[in-house]
């Protein structure tokens, strides 16, 4: 069985003047063809820098970048140039940008930017690329998209900027689709209707995703993996529906406790997670929920657990020593 | 002070500091001494020596209570209250960290207390009748190397030597004392231009940003317009209509002392004919000559046109500031207009004001060369580093190459230059991290 | 549990057919005025405890609502009435010191805590300067009565010389509300209290609300876009679409039966953290975006979105009827009794 991409111990930090921060620090990543990964995680939890990162986007000094290994489609993307990673990028693995409203050029017509990357990888004409491009506004089901290819950017509205963002994904026919917070600049009603676009181009297309998102909702609805991310490490994976109906790591198990959900009963308290998010400069030693940990034990402040499966399901795995089944340190 | 050179248990707090004391007494002596050797006698070099020595030591010692002092939150006493960093602190921790700024601040600071010394020195020293009270010997420190105005016919032209350390000009004056004289009146021209720009950019910028609406767009417009006219052309207008006046005035000046001589010999008849003979016009100029002696037209001329840009600087962050949300909280609390200017948004103003006034002085600076070397601004006896300069290009000539005229001055004037502006550069990566913290 | 507090007996917060327009100026194309119609025709009540939710996807007006009832954008007609101890002002007729006044009863938490706090000042002077400007208390006092809110909110009283930048966002939100806190005022406007922060922390922030109005018998008219946050905290929660309130409801009420199409559909579209539930439940997928809020528009504002549409719908504006006790709702689909009485 090959992966479709395999991350082995990525490692991005950054210098900064208060310290080296370390915000992707020793994750693994596999994705199947066809597969819908979730990364799931608060703001600074690395998620972001980790799907940059797989892109190659992230400008190597100042960032520091170490892996073992970066495979995707059976090539090692680890110490690639980057005119090799212009060949990848865009073509058989794409990316869709949080923010639907900043990452489209305003000078340029929709049209334009969605034939781009078919001349610069497939080497189009100019109308083979725009017939294309006309299909692909179709296909994300924008409206009258012959007409619409002329417009520019300004004239869609946010949800239609994000159908287009996908089009353009989509064009050059990719393996892996990385969706950073896809909808999280959206209403819930657009919401809605983007991720159904994009679980339908899943089953049509195969093409696999990955996607990050801080919506534990979201993530529930899409995808078939869950990682959750804690501090630029993974601190728990397993398939959604083990993930959520069993969590086994304490910091999975607190955030599905704290997200208010619309099924539950109104009235009556939130359940926080106490403290602060950590600081990425200066992580304890141990484990770096410790802090806020409500099962933790001395052990932890000492050594960071690694990530190693689950007692009784061999499927998943969480990097924690406390054994939620029965946490004898229980408070 | 993370950074000190010392270790720890050598840190103590400022009122427990074995070395606090003895480096406010050395320096209260230093100052004394140099006071002293300035004004007092007909000093030597050794004298001189002698307070350059005790700054020395001063600043030393003041450096190591400085590295060596604790911090007041981390001292003996524990204190209830924890310090928090302002982004003032902030940014004065980026700005150090700034090695080319830091530098140039030194350098900077160095040139400008030179020229102030010499300028406190000279008159500190009165002058009677064209003669320094004092009567200083010709080889002593003071006539050679501050003294600006003591002229020497054996020893005109001079290149640089140790007894002349920048060489001397046409009429025999010491070209350091005059190059140090010159730089006092060009950081005075370029202090004061930028605060007249300064006061004249930020209150019309202000009004007009946070009146907004009709106010707003007339008082810009007036701005756009005078932006289309040539900035120089208004300068050298200015500058030519006084220079006019002057001559009017001198004439008027003339007849004056002429009325003074007849009212001193008697003759009431004659002074009266003369009183006759002054027109109102020749008094007007007269008056405004007395009222605006040249320096401060020079100021205000300089002052008046640079202030546009400073102008639309402030009315751009009036505008984002106003729709800020800390502002509508204010307003939300009940703060009046007033409140919110001066506590809201002018706080977060000053940090572009800032940075834009230290580019500011070296513009104003070199318009004020500029105009000094094509003869407008400053004028005899009084010099700056433009009107040297341009002294120093009449004496060039290829058989005899007086360099030292136009290099001494030209160079003090562009290391200053160079200096201010990397000090503005500084600031301004100091003052606006961007993506360093929201 | 949650008792639902009479609405009619203790309003403290009455707003009546509010509108707030914004000139957009001419549209070049057909030369006429171009009018946002941000709030256009609000009425409710807000009873003393009560939490009120207001919901709507961005753009709908709601926090130009919170912003009109607290004066810091102008209303174009409507009323405003603030009741204490039996007393009523006209908030609406208020001007200059009369208005400040108002201002001490009625505060609001706004959506950034990164942008609403002045970054160059302290936390001290920023909760200090409420009492500075109404004048209330010496200076010592005033440092009592700082560190006093500081320790309410859960900050530590040392920090009372820090700036905002060395605070994490949920610290941040806890200051913002400590300043709206410091006059001591009976009602609460949250416009988005906790969307700004990070999922772990917003408990916290909503749990302090919850505990402040235990405590102070505060009233909130909380505004969100997050259905689920709501639901938890609100007694009533009103939805509001394109300046208008569709449906209001107490929030038993309102998540279990939804009656109008849009309350239906939004509720539909928010995805559950169960990933059972979440794939089988049934969706409802509106097509299309919101349309703008300045495009004129006679029937009912919805209808271009709405799966149940009627002829009706594009001519008539539906307008809020009383459906059963605590539940209104502006849709013709459900004709009033009044109406066909």
């Amino acid at each position: 069985m090959t992966a479709l991409l395999d991350v082995v111990n990525l490692r991005t930090s950054f210098p900064t003047p208060s310290g080296l921060v370390r915000a992707v620090d020793g994750v693994n990543l596999k994705v199947e063809p066809g597969g819908s990964v979730g990364i799931v995680g608060e703001s600074g939890s690395g998620k972001s820098v980790l799907s940059l990162t797989i892109m190659g986007l992230v400008a190597c000094p100042p960032a520091i970048i170490t892996a073992d290994k970066i495979e995707f489609e059976g090539r090692d993307l680890s110490h690639a140039s980057q005119a090799q990673w212009r060949g990848v990028r865009g073509n058989r693995l794409a990316m869709i940008f949080q923010d639907p409203m900043t990452s489209l050029n305003p000078f340029l017509t929709v049209g334009d930017q969605l034939a781009e990357p078919l001349i610069v990888h497939r080497q189009a004409s100019a109308a083979d690329a725009r017939n294309k491009a006309k299909e692909l506004l179709q296909r994300v089901g924008i409206p009258a998209a012959s007409e619409r290819l002329d417009a520019y950017p300004h004239q869609f509205s946010g949800g239609m900027r994000q159908r287009v963002m996908i089009a353009m994904a989509m064009a050059c026919e990719p393996a892996l689709i990385i969706a950073d917070e896809p909808t999280t600049a959206l209403d819930v009603t657009v919401q809605a209707q983007i991720l159904d676009l994009m679980r339908e181009i899943r089953e049509s297309a195969g093409t696999a995703f990955v996607l990050i998102t801080h919506d534990m909702g979201v993530a529930a609805g899409f995808c078939d993996e869950i990682n959750v991310m804690y501090a630029g490490r993974v601190v728990e994976r397993g398939s959604t529906r083990s993930i959520f109906r069993d969590p086994r790591h304490p910091y999975t198990k607190a955030l599905l406790e704290s997200v208010p959900r619309l099924d539950d009963p109104p009235g009556g308290r939130f359940l926080p997670i106490p403290g602060q998010p950590p600081d990425l400069t200066s992580l304890p030693v141990g484990c770096s929920y410790a802090p806020r940990c409500r099962w933790v034990q001395p052990g932890c402040l000492e050594t960071a657990p690694t990530l190693v499966p689950v007692e009784n399901d061999p499927a998943r795995t969480k990097a924690c020593f406390v054994d939620m089944a029965d946490p004898k340190g229980q408070v | 002070m993370s950074s000190s050179p010392f270790p720890a248990r050598f840190r103590r707090p400022w009122n427990e500091h074995p070395l606090s004391l003895p480096a406010n007494v050395l320096w209260v002596f230093t100052v004394l001494l140099a006071t002293g050797v300035g004004l007092l006698s007909d000093f030597s070099i050794l004298a001189w020596l002698a307070v350059v020595g005790m700054t020395i030591a001063a600043t030393g010692v003041t450096w190591v209570v400085r590295s060596t002092l604790d911090s007041p939150n981390v001292s003996s006493k524990p204190s209830d209250v924890m310090k928090g960093t302002s982004l003032w602190k902030d940014a004065l921790r980026r700005w150090r960290r700034h090695q080319m700024a830091t530098a140039s601040s030194v350098v900077l600071l160095t040139i400008a207390l030179a020229c102030a010394s010499q300028h406190a020195l000279i008159h500190l020293v009165p002058i009677a009748m064209n003669q320094r009270t004092i009567d200083f010997a010709p080889d002593s420190f003071f006539s050679l190397h501050i003294d600006h105005t003591r002229t020497h016919e054996g020893h005109t032209y001079q290149p640089p030597s140790s007894r002349h350390w920048f060489g001397t000009d046409s009429l025999g004056r010491d070209l350091f004392a005059r190059t140090l004289f010159g730089g006092g009146i060009s950081f005075l021209v370029g202090l004061v231009g930028t605060l007249v720009s300064v006061a004249i950019g930020v209150s019309w910028g202000a009004t007009a940003g946070y009146a907004g609406g009709r106010i707003d767009t007339w008082m810009m417009r007036a701005v756009d317009i005078l932006y289309g006219l040539p900035f120089l052309f208004l300068v050298i207008l200015i500058m030519t209509l006084v220079n006019g006046l002057g001559t009017i005035a001198s004439k008027a000046e003339q007849r004056y002392a002429e009325i003074e001589m007849n009212r001193a010999q008697g003759d009431l008849a004659q002074v009266a004919a003369l009183e006759e003979k002054i027109t109102a016009e020749e008094r007007t100029a007269l008056w405004m000559t007395r009222l605006f002696p040249p320096i401060v037209v020079v100021f205000i001329a300089i002052g008046l046109v640079s202030w546009l840009t400073m102008a639309r600087i402030t009315r751009g962050q009036v505008l984002s500031l106003r729709e800020r949300e800390f502002v509508t909280a204010a307003r939300a609390i009940g703060a009046g207009p007033l409140r919110i200017i001066f506590l809201h948004i002018v706080p977060n103003l000053l940090g572009p004001v800032i940075v834009y006034s230290t580019l500011t002085i070296p513009e104003i600076m070199l318009s004020e060369a500029f105009l000094s070397f094509i003869g407008l601004g400053i004028s005899e006896p009084s010099c700056s580093w433009g009107t040297l300069a341009s002294e120093g290009l009449a004496g060039i000539n290829v058989i005899k190459p007086r360099w030292w005229l136009m290099f001494y001055p030209a160079a003090a004037l562009s290391i200053s230059l160079f200096c201010l502006n990397f000090i503005g550069d500084g600031l301004r990566d100091a003052l606006d991290p961007k993506g360093d913290r929201r | 549990m949650k008792s639902i507090i009479s609405t009619s007996a203790f309003p403290v917060l009455q707003v009546d057919s509010l509108r707030v327009l914004f000139d957009q100026g001419r549209d070049r194309a057909t030369g006429k005025r171009r009018i946002l119609r941000a709030v256009d025709g609000i009425s409710f009540e807000l009873g003393k405890g009560e939490t009120l939710g207001i919901v709507g996807e961005s753009g709908c007006g709601k926090s130009t609502l919170a912003r009109a009832i607290l004066r810091l954008v102008p209303i174009a007609s409507g009323s405003v009435t603030l009741s204490l101890d039996g007393k009523s002002t006209r908030v609406d007729q208020q001007e200059g010191s009369s208005l400040r006044g108002i201002r001490r009863h009625l505060q609001m938490v706004f959506q950034d805590p990164y942008a609403s706090l002045n970054p160059r000042m302290t936390v001290g002077d920023i909760l200090a300067e409420p009492l500075i400007i109404f004048n209330i208390g010496s200076r010592k006092d005033r440092m009592g009565m700082v560190q006093d809110l500081m320790k309410e909110v859960g900050l530590d009283p040392k920090h009372v010389l820090r700036y905002p930048h060395e605070f994490s966002g949920g610290q941040r939100q806890r200051i913002g509300i400590a300043r709206a806190l410091a006059l001591n005022p009976q009602v609460l406007l949250c416009d988005e209290p906790v969307s700004a922060l990070d999922v772990s922390v917003r408990s916290q922030v909503l749990n302090l609300l919850l505990d402040l109005q235990e405590r102070r018998g505060l009233s909130y008219l909380f505004i969100a876009h997050d259905l689920a946050v709501v639901k938890r905290i609100s007694h009533r929660v009103g939805v509001m679409y394109l300046g208008k309130m569709v449906e209001l409801a107490s929030s038993d009420d309102l998540y279990a039966h939804p009656q109008h199409p849009y309350t239906q559909a939004l509720l539909s579209a928010i995805p559950v953290p169960d990933p059972e539930i979440e794939r089988s439940r049934e969706r409802i997928i509106l097509s299309g975006d919101l349309p703008s809020p300045s495009d004129e528009c006679v029937g009912c504002a919805f209808a271009s979105r709405c799966r149940q549409v009627m002829a009706r719908c594009r001519e008539v504006m539906p307008i809020l009827e009383r459906k059963d006790a605590d539940h209104q709702v502006a849709c013709h689909l459900y004709p009033s009794e009044s109406i066909q009485a």
